[in-house]
């Protein structure tokens, strides 16, 4: 998504896998559990290095391209460290707790500066809770602010366990009928709204920050009765303890990352918003009474 | 200081109806050539061959003065014309510099010269060419006259006697180039001088041209027959009072021109001829009595300056808000002037800077700290961030000094103006104060440095060490170290020192020594030709009005060229800081750890351009370190690297005296695309000929970790160490400043940037799409500006290859 992942200058950090399927997902890439291997046409220099190296015959390469057997591959990395362009790269990479840190740390005075820190997100980060716990345990020792992008769908206790040390929730309400939320996202909603209002009491009682924030997708989520009931579930069942509803408008950045990964995505042929659209949501959304909202994000110009 | 006069108003991005149409005249001109300087200067030079070079000049100078054509246009306010052109620079023929690009056409006849012209692509077409009068005339009349005399041939007789001649002619002046004139290449000619100075605006201010034809008048009695020196200075006295003396009579030609234009005029109009007459009648003769007068003045020194050098100087503003404030504050007190009035002179007066073909008057410093040590912001550098995103930058670069005592909403607007306009420079004051106390200047005289040139921070009107002019090829220099001090394109010949076989290097320390060795040997040369250039000044080419202005001189009676000036360094120039960086992490990476291929095999591939070694190319290219993205295997090398070459050039002092040899990273007037012409594959993976990396930046399109990386990466190139100039070039998305948090974000970054040991920043807010369109479609983009390494241009008056380069450069677009 083209938006903001909390204040100031940060640095976010996408963990793996995910509890949701939803069927307009903008980084497939980080739903599996484990890393995957990808494959840019443009930068192939077609020198058959990789299909040479693979021992697990994962790798085809054809007139049209690399052919990659995915249900052959386990991810052991040989092609792409012999790939001499970098035309296969890894999505997703191990981190071993102090490197990612180290990796962080380098940044830490623009974060400081800008009063912006690091964001996790995903995939649904608090899959990996213990690693992250531990993260967030050496970023706040070190004075380096932190924000969770979470999908809402975890155990209280994880959230429990996790925020103390977290300074900003970035929480997805995406839909709040709990049959469409199932049918598009692979699992109702009660866990999600549920936490939603611990989460917001948590946040007021602790001196914490919530953002909401809900993906405007044509057709699914960017709907009037969906905004509209959103928007009362903030002010009404969160007391508009949020500060800050963020409207992002559809993008097609993930366009490319479907096709790399040898998939096709549903959306792809779905116009972008207009702005004349976000803005009406907006005015939606400001009616119900929430007291901080904003859109942002990419628009289609009308010719 | 606490600015109580300026309101932060929204930015307009457009001036006063007045100002645009003075803008659109000038950018809707052409580039012309005005031989008025040449015939002026020929007839002196013919009269008083044996006459004392000081006096020569002041006299050429005083008949330039008197015969040009001048013009008053008709919506100006500022008044002052250095050709009798719209666009055209004073010819500087007794340089050998002859017509800057003209030169190339002088065989041709018009119609052959519009077709190189054409061919050259379109910058090149805003050039009119020469008529067959003007080409006759240069030919019989002017250049002939010249042979023997100018500053160049001296300059060669000089070399020659010094046995470097053969190494300053043809291909080879390319490598251990001094800019000096000598090859047909619009880049040397340009920089064929010394240069990149401030003159001394404040003296002029307190004394006005009066009050220094006396000062000279006083000094000149008290010389007594046995001093030191004695008939250089009288000579250089005598030389003052002419050219003084010639300055006023020429701001009382506007005056009498104005009064007679009043006679005709309409009311309006009128009266502000009216006070053209008196501020000309006062300045820069006197001292100003108000703000219009005392940017009169400056513009008048600004013109008689380039009148007097000729175009390939540079001679920047300094600290204008700091000129101006005095004058501002007691017509704000009084109810003489308003905001919007200063405004519009200030858009009037950037767009005549701008006024230039290739290189001039420019760059205007504003902000930091004060003599005293407190922050000097005032209301003056807020109307400068408004001018220019009204005018745009245009040609000049503006200056930006941010001290950790600047008040955030100036540096706030300073990130603002980046909505509107590139073309800005923002200099960490903290570090450079620093720098210039280690660099002997007192710590008044460090506060009040100003930035000349492209992004050069020198003493504001008493220095002359001048920070433009020498500089050695950095990559082509590495390239030696792997061919035993020969230059692939340039076959057998030994150019460099010479080290050993690099097919026997053990370890990767033997191919640093080997650098180091090629580095010292071509500073070392580089050294001697500049002493000699500046012998050359020194004995043929003074300086009188120049020095007249700079503190020091004066008191002295000695001219700027023989170390009059209070301050005298000079610079040494290394560009490409990130190819060679990157060359040095790509062998230690690739033959001493990876042990992918020997040294041999990889000297054998870069002579063959990578030919049938495409996978290697592509590992070099994708798999070895690059500087820009905090790897510290790699930044390391970069602080190596800048540590090494300034240790080598602090090592030479300048002109026989104290000064010394400063070193810089700076890419002036495209020379990375033509470094990069010259030179052969490099063990990065780029292939002979592509463009070497500008200033300090990283390798185009190689930091792909984000905008703080690079800037991280940037920090550990050893900045606090570079005491001359050094350009990090940042190009961004505009979106990401088109809200307000952008801005902060961009702001802060500045800040953390400077924390961690960043001197400067500049930054393109300009996106690809933007910038191609531009090439298709240059006339709609008549005042798009942007930072080429630290100058600034019209983009659409670069280069093809240069443009292309800019488009090639990291587009970040995101915090």
């Amino acid at each position: 998504m083209a938006t903001d992942d909390g204040p100031g200058v940060r640095t976010t950090i996408y963990f793996n896998k995910c509890p949701l399927n939803c069927v307009w997902c903008h980084n497939p890439e980080s739903i599996p559990n484990k890393p995957q291997i990808q494959w840019v046409e443009q930068k192939c220099i077609g020198c058959n290095s990789c299909v040479e190296i693979c021992t697990k015959d994962a790798l085809l390469m054809k007139e049209d391209g690399l052919h990659i057997r995915r249900e052959n591959c386990n991810s052991c990395g040989d092609c792409v460290a012999a790939c001499p362009s970098t035309a296969l790269s890894m999505l997703g990479e191990w981190w071993e707790l102090i490197d990612l840190f180290h990796e962080i740390e380098k940044e830490k005075i623009f974060f400081t500066k800008s009063k912006g820190g690091i964001t996790v997100s995903g995939g649904e980060p608090t899959l990996q809770s213990d690693f992250l716990l531990r993260f967030f345990k050496l970023c706040k020792k070190n004075g380096i602010s932190t924000a969770l992008d979470t999908c809402g769908y975890s155990s209280k206790e994880i959230y429990q366990k996790l925020l103390p040390y977290v300074d900003l929730i970035l929480l997805d309400i995406k839909l709040i009928d709990p049959d469409k939320h199932e049918q598009y996202t692979g699992v109702r909603n009660e866990l999600i709204l549920e936490n939603a209002k611990w989460i917001s009491n948590y946040v007021k009682e602790n001196g914490k920050k919530l953002w909401i924030r809900t993906p405007l997708i044509p057709k699914y989520t960017a709907t009037n009765e969906n905004i509209k009931a959103i928007g009362e579930f903030i002010t009404f069942n969160l007391n508009n303890i949020p500060e800050k509803w963020d409207l992002l408008s559809f993008n097609k950045l993930c366009e490319i990352k479907y096709s790399r990964l040898g998939r096709s995505w549903i959306l792809k042929d779905e116009p972008l918003m207009t702005t004349q659209e976000m803005e009406h949501f907006l005015e939606l959304a400001k009616k119900t009474g929430v007291k901080n909202v904003k859109w942002s994000g990419l628009t289609r110009k009308i010719e | 200081m606490v600015v109580q006069n300026y309101k932060m108003v929204p930015l307009q991005g457009t001036p006063s109806e007045r100002v645009r149409r003075i803008r659109d005249k000038m950018l809707d001109s052409p580039f012309e050539c005005d031989l008025e300087r040449a015939r002026c200067y020929t007839r002196i030079w013919k009269s008083m061959e044996d006459s004392p070079p000081c006096m020569r000049k002041a006299k050429a100078l005083e008949e330039f003065l008197r015969k040009i054509p001048i013009r008053i246009d008709e919506d100006e306010v500022l008044v002052g014309v250095k050709s009798s052109k719209i666009r055209a620079d004073p010819f500087e023929i007794e340089l050998g510099r002859h017509v800057s690009v003209w030169d190339l056409l002088l065989d041709d006849t018009i119609e052959e010269q519009a077709k190189k012209l054409i061919r050259r692509g379109t910058a090149m077409q805003r050039f009119t060419p020469l008529t067959e009068q003007e080409i006759h005339e240069l030919k019989n009349e002017i250049i002939p006259f010249w042979k023997g005399k100018t500053l160049k041939d001296r300059k060669i007789e000089l070399l020659k006697e010094a046995g470097l001649y053969k190494d300053y002619r043809g291909p080879m002046a390319r490598i251990f180039n001094t800019f000096l004139t000598g090859i047909p290449d619009t880049y040397t000619l340009l920089f064929d001088g010394q240069g990149h100075t401030i003159p001394g605006f404040r003296r002029v201010l307190k004394m006005g041209f009066k009050g220094i034809e006396e000062k000279a008048r006083i000094e000149l009695e008290k010389l007594k027959e046995d001093d030191k020196d004695y008939e250089q200075r009288k000579d250089f006295y005598e030389s003052v009072q002419v050219v003084a003396r010639a300055v006023c009579n020429y701001s009382n030609r506007y005056a009498d021109l104005a009064m007679k234009m009043a006679e005709k005029a309409n009311k309006e109009r009128r009266a502000e001829l009216l006070e053209i007459v008196e501020r000309t009648r006062q300045v820069p003769a006197y001292p100003p009595r108000n703000f219009m007068e005392a940017l009169q003045s400056i513009w008048m020194t600004n013109v008689v300056m380039e009148m007097s050098y000729g175009d390939g100087n540079v001679f920047s503003q300094g600290r204008v808000d700091q000129y101006l404030y005095p004058y501002y504050i007691s017509d704000i007190a009084e109810g003489q002037i308003t905001n919007e009035k200063c405004l519009e002179a200030i858009e009037e007066y950037l767009v005549k800077l701008a006024s230039v073909v290739i290189a001039g008057q420019n760059n205007i410093t504003i902000g930091g700290l004060g003599h005293d040590g407190q922050d000097a912001t005032n209301e003056i550098s807020y109307l400068f961030l408004e001018a220019t995103a009204n005018v745009k930058s245009l040609l000049n670069s503006l200056s930006i000094r941010i001290s950790s005592k600047t008040p955030r909403d100036f540096l706030l607007r300073a990130c603002e103006i980046h909505r509107y306009t590139g073309g800005i420079g923002i200099h960490n004051d903290d570090m450079i104060v620093e720098q210039f106390i280690e660099d002997g200047y007192s710590l008044e005289d460090a506060r009040d440095y100003s930035i000349v040139g492209c992004v050069e921070p020198t003493g504001t009107g008493n220095d002359f060490s001048y920070t433009g002019g020498n500089g050695i090829w950095m990559a082509i220099v590495f390239s030696m170290a792997l061919n035993e001090g020969r230059v692939h394109l340039l076959g057998k010949r030994q150019v460099g020192a010479k080290t050993p076989d690099p097919s026997v290097f053990k370890t990767f320390e033997d191919v640093k020594k080997a650098f180091v060795e090629q580095l010292s040997f071509a500073v070392e040369r580089v050294v001697k030709m500049a002493e000699l250039k500046d012998k050359a000044f020194a004995e043929s080419f003074p300086s009188p009005l120049l020095s007249s202005t700079i503190e020091g001189c004066l008191e002295s009676g000695q001219d700027i060229t023989r170390n009059g000036a209070r301050y005298n360094n000079s610079c040494m120039n290394g560009q490409a800081l990130g190819t060679v960086a990157n060359s040095l992490a790509a062998i230690e990476w690739a033959v001493f750890e990876e042990k992918l291929l020997t040294m041999g095999e990889l000297v054998k591939h870069l002579r063959n351009n990578f030919k049938g070694a495409r996978a290697l190319r592509e590992q070099l290219l994708n798999k070895a370190p690059k500087y820009g993205n905090g790897d510290e295997r790699v930044d390391n090398l970069a602080k190596w690297v800048a540590e090494i070459f300034t240790e080598i050039t602090r090592k030479y002092h300048v002109r026989g005296g104290k000064g010394i040899y400063r070193s810089s990273f700076v890419s002036a007037a495209g020379s990375q695309v033509i470094e990069g012409r010259n030179l052969g594959a490099t063990p990065d993976g780029r292939k002979a000929g592509e463009p070497v990396s500008n200033g300090l930046s990283p390798v185009n399109g190689t930091d792909r970790s984000g905008l703080t990386m690079a800037l991280l990466s940037a920090t550990k190139a050893g900045q606090p160490l570079i005491t001359d100039g050094l350009a990090m070039n940042v190009r961004i998305s505009p979106s990401i400043i088109e809200t307000d948090e952008g801005v902060d974000r961009l702001a802060s970054i500045i800040e953390a940037y400077f924390e961690l040991g960043g001197k400067e920043i500049q930054i393109n807010p300009i996106d690809s799409d933007t910038l191609r369109d531009a090439q298709a479609h240059p006339e709609n983009y008549k005042d798009l500006s942007v930072k080429v390494s630290g100058y600034s241009a019209r983009f659409i008056d670069l280069s093809r290859s240069l443009q292309d380069d800019i488009i090639n450069r990291t587009e970040f677009d995101k915090f």
